[in-house]
Parts: C-alpha cells; sequence; structure tokens
C-alpha cells in the first residue's frame, strides 16, 4: 500500500496528465459532434464487429435446437405428404411418400395436383428480431427478388411467425405476432369456431397471445388446440397452423364473446429459420376478390 | 511568491483575451481556408517557470484550454491539446538543458536563455501542441493529410504570433 502511494505520488503528474486528458475526451465526446459522430461510428463498428462474432459462435450452439425444430418440421411434411398422397389413393405417389424421396415425388406429382403447388414456401432467415416493445418486428435477409411481397406470412416448424409488411429488393420487414397491428384468423382445432388473434402487448409478455370474437355458445376448453383458418381475409397463411394451446377462457361480461389467452407454441425470442407463405395464383385471387360483388 | 502568482494570473487572462477576442475573429475571416489557424495561447504554458511543480503546469495547462474552449465552443479539444502540451514540457525542457544544466536564474523565455535557445523550445512545443490539436479536432486519423497541412499552415502563423508577444512583452519570470 505505502509502495503505491509512493509509486502514485512519484508519478503524480502522468496520472492527473491521464486523469485530465480522459475527462477532456469524455466532455469532448459528449458535446462536440463531429468528435462525438466519429465516436459513435467508430465504437459501432467496433462493437458490429464484436456482435458477429458472438452471434456467430452463438449460432453454433444454438444448431442443436435448430436442428431439432427442423426435425419436426421435416416429420409434419413426411406425415402431411403421407396423407395427402393417402388422399389421392395414388399408390406411386404414396409410396414415393413413404420412401421419402422428394425429387421422386415432385416427377410424380408435378402437373398433377393443383392443391400441391397451392403455396410455395420460401426458406428465410431471421437478421433482425425484437419481442420487447409494444410492436415488435423481424428483418428476413430474402425480399422482392426471392418472391417476397408485402401482406405473405411467415411461419416454421413451431408456428405462426408474422406478417410481411415492407419489402425491398434483398429484405423484408415483417410485422410479428406481437405487434398491435397483427390480426390472424384463427380457431379452436376441435370445434371449428373460429375468431381473431391480436396482441395486445400486456405487460410485453411474448409467449401468449389473445383469442377474441368467439362467440360464447361455443365450448373452449382450456388444453384445445389452436390453429390458422386460412381464410380469405387472411390467406396469407396456410390452414391448420399450430399455434398455441388456450391456457384460459374467460366470457366477456359485455357482450357474447370469450376472452382466451393463447399459449404460443412458438418462442419468438428464439426464431431464426422461417419460410415465407407464398400463394401461388395470388394475384389472380386479390383481383377476384377486389371485384364488388354482383 | 505572491508576485508570481498574480504574474500568471495577469499573463492568462492576457493571452486568454488576446486568443478569443482578437486572433479567433481574425482567423474567422479566412474561414473557408481551414489551414491557416493562429493558436498562440500555447505561449503560457511554455512561459511557466522552469521549476514549477509539473503537476501545477498541468493544471495551469488544463484551465487554459478549458477558458480558450469556452469561446471556442469545442468543449475538451484545446484543453485536451494543453494538457499534453504541458505534460511533454518537461521532457522538452529536460532535452534542451544547455551545458551544464539550468543555472538558479534560468527561465523557459527568451530573457533568460536567448532568442535562440527560446524559438527552438517555442517550435518544438507548438508543433507537438497543433499536432495534436488537429488530431483530436478530427478525432481520427483517416484525415492525416489534413492534419498535417493545418499543423504546418498553423504553425507559421502562430509562430510568428508567439515571437511577437515575446518581443513585445519580453517576460522574465
Amino acid at each position: 500500500m505505502r509502495g503505491l502511494l509512493l509509486y502514485l505520488t512519484n508519478n503524480g503528474s502522468l496520472f492527473l496528465f491521464l486523469l485530465l486528458e480522459a475527462v477532456c475526451f469524455y466532455t469532448m465526446v459528449r458535446f462536440n459532434d463531429t468528435q462525438q459522430r466519429v465516436w459513435l461510428t467508430t465504437s459501432n463498428a467496433f462493437a458490429g464487429y464484436f456482435n458477429k462474432k458472438a452471434d456467430d459462435v452463438y449460432d453454433y450452439f444454438g444448431m442443436g435446437n435448430q436442428m431439432a425444430a427442423l426435425q419436426r418440421e421435416n416429420k409434419m411434411l413426411r406425415q402431411q405428404l403421407q396423407y395427402m398422397a393417402y388422399l389421392q389413393g395414388d399408390s406411386l405417389l404414396r409410396d414415393t411418400a413413404l420412401n421419402g424421396n422428394f425429387s421422386e415425388l415432385q416427377q410424380a406429382t408435378s402437373g398433377k395436383d393443383t392443391l400441391y403447388h397451392h403455396f410455395t414456401y420460401i426458406p428465410v432467415e431471421v437478421i433482425d428480431n425484437s419481442i420487447r416493445s409494444l410492436d415488435n418486428t423481424l428483418t428476413l435477409n430474402r425480399g422482392r427478388r426471392d418472391g417476397i411481397e408485402p401482406d405473405m406470412g411467415v411461419i416454421n416448424g413451431d408456428g405462426v411467425v408474422g406478417i410481411v409488411r415492407q419489402v425491398s429488393e434483398h429484405y423484408s420487414t415483417v410485422m410479428s405476432l406481437l405487434h398491435r397491428q397483427t390480426r390472424i384468423s384463427a380457431s379452436i382445432k376441435r370445434t371449428g369456431a373460429f375468431g381473431v388473434l391480436r396482441w395486445h402487448g400486456d405487460e410485453f409478455d411474448s409467449e401468449r397471445i389473445r383469442l377474441e370474437d368467439i362467440p360464447q355458445h361455443e365450448i373452449v376448453n382450456v388444453g384445445d388446440t389452436v390453429v390458422t383458418t386460412g381464410y380469405p381475409l387472411s390467406n396469407i397463411f396456410p390452414k391448420g397452423v399450430f399455434i398455441g394451446l388456450v391456457e384460459k377462457a374467460q366470457k366477456d361480461k359485455v357482450g357474447n364473446f370469450y376472452t382466451i389467452d393463447v399459449k404460443l407454441n412458438i418462442r419468438m425470442s428464439r426464431v431464426q429459420h422461417a419460410y415465407v407463405v407464398s400463394l401461388n395464383r395470388r394475384q389472380e385471387l386479390l383481383q377476384l376478390e377486389s371485384q364488388p360483388l354482383k | 511568491m505572491n508576485r508570481a502568482i498574480v504574474i500568471h494570473i495577469i499573463r492568462f487572462l492576457v493571452v486568454v483575451l488576446l486568443q478569443v477576442l482578437v486572433l479567433r475573429r481574425a482567423t474567422l475571416a479566412w474561414d473557408d481556408f481551414p489551414y491557416v489557424q493562429i493558436l498562440m495561447y500555447p505561449v503560457f504554458i511554455m512561459l511557466l517557470p522552469l521549476r514549477m511543480q509539473p503537476i501545477y503546469v498541468i493544471l495551469w495547462a488544463f484551465a487554459l484550454g478549458m477558458a480558450v474552449d469556452v469561446f471556442y465552443n469545442s468543449p475538451g479539444v484545446h484543453a485536451s491539446a494543453s494538457l499534453f502540451t504541458a505534460f511533454i514540457r518537461m521532457g522538452i525542457l529536460r532535452q534542451l538543458a544547455p551545458r551544464g544544466g539550468y543555472t538558479a536564474t534560468h527561465n523557459p523565455n527568451k530573457a533568460a536563455l536567448g532568442w535562440e535557445w527560446f524559438l527552438r523550445y517555442a517550435a518544438i512545443l507548438l508543433t507537438c501542441h497543433l499536432f495534436f490539436y488537429f488530431s483530436v479536432e478530427y478525432f481520427t486519423f483517416v484525415y492525416i493529410l489534413q492534419i498535417l497541412l493545418k499543423t504546418i499552415g498553423s504553425f507559421i502563423a502562430s509562430m510568428i504570433f508567439i515571437i511577437m508577444f515575446v518581443a513585445v512583452f519580453n517576460p522574465k519570470e
């Protein structure tokens, strides 16, 4: 301790110099435009570089989860294929589906089945995501060039992610499920009763969403599955995409509807990969729907 | 002792007022040609007594820089350059010690050590000061060419005014 004090007094001028320089640089960066700009740009560049590195590491360690999600998704798709093949009673198709050879299946179905070609799924990566504000958004690494257009739905193996809002050449922004303007038509799978999914930003809870407009004469149980309806109003999602389970169903005191809390299956904080759902004959459908009824 | 402090305070005021009220406005006149700026105030740091404690030199320099910054509306920029100048002053003085060392009457000014010594001393300190000042003004070495050009241009102009100051007042302590 005495040694330290001695050292400090002997080098007093050096330390005073460094201390006052630090004060100067702080005031400089704090109160001068030029220096502030340079400081921010430089520190942002540094921070960006290190964040990128950290992201890479996290990506690597998160791979297990992603892998599991992809496997779940694959399993689901496989099941759907089998189911479809079964529906069509096409033995060739069924066998191919069971054997899981996708290119053969594609050959077998091409030009045959309009239902199969109803939707296209554009794989995207999430490059920015927020869950902690009232209106959360995501940014995707694909844009107009890859066929993404505003109002398309975004899903992944765990459920609905959001709705595309703005599209640039190579990127697009997505209004997340956790956005106060999001309206998604959803139904109780067991009964088929449908309502609208809305997020109210309640306590910024990223795990729950509210299902509204289900009439009180319907029976809603805790634990019921909630899926998308795929109805025209929101024909941006295919039918039956899993959203979550009913956690709490309350009858409104005023009005005739339920207020249902749905526990989301998807963890919005962990979304890294997703698919943009593109309806193949979207233009045709939009045009038709925009014509007045005669 | 008291006399010395009074002299320093008066010199401080004179230098700062000359700098911010006269020289700053003169520089503003050729605002679109920024390579020549007149910074005469480092002369105050140069003229501080030889045997003044380094800590006090640094504190004086900080006060000087901050006073100039108030008028230049650039908090911290002149102050950091002044601090730097005050800090290296010790080393420069050691390097420039005349053969046989400084005597008791020596002070870093023209009256005690002559024009030749003083000009060399002032030139070194002023160059360091200007280079440091323009570096922190840009805050990046991306514009190293502009920094050097400004240093050279301002060096010539500032040196003229420092010589004039010393010739007119001929400070002795």
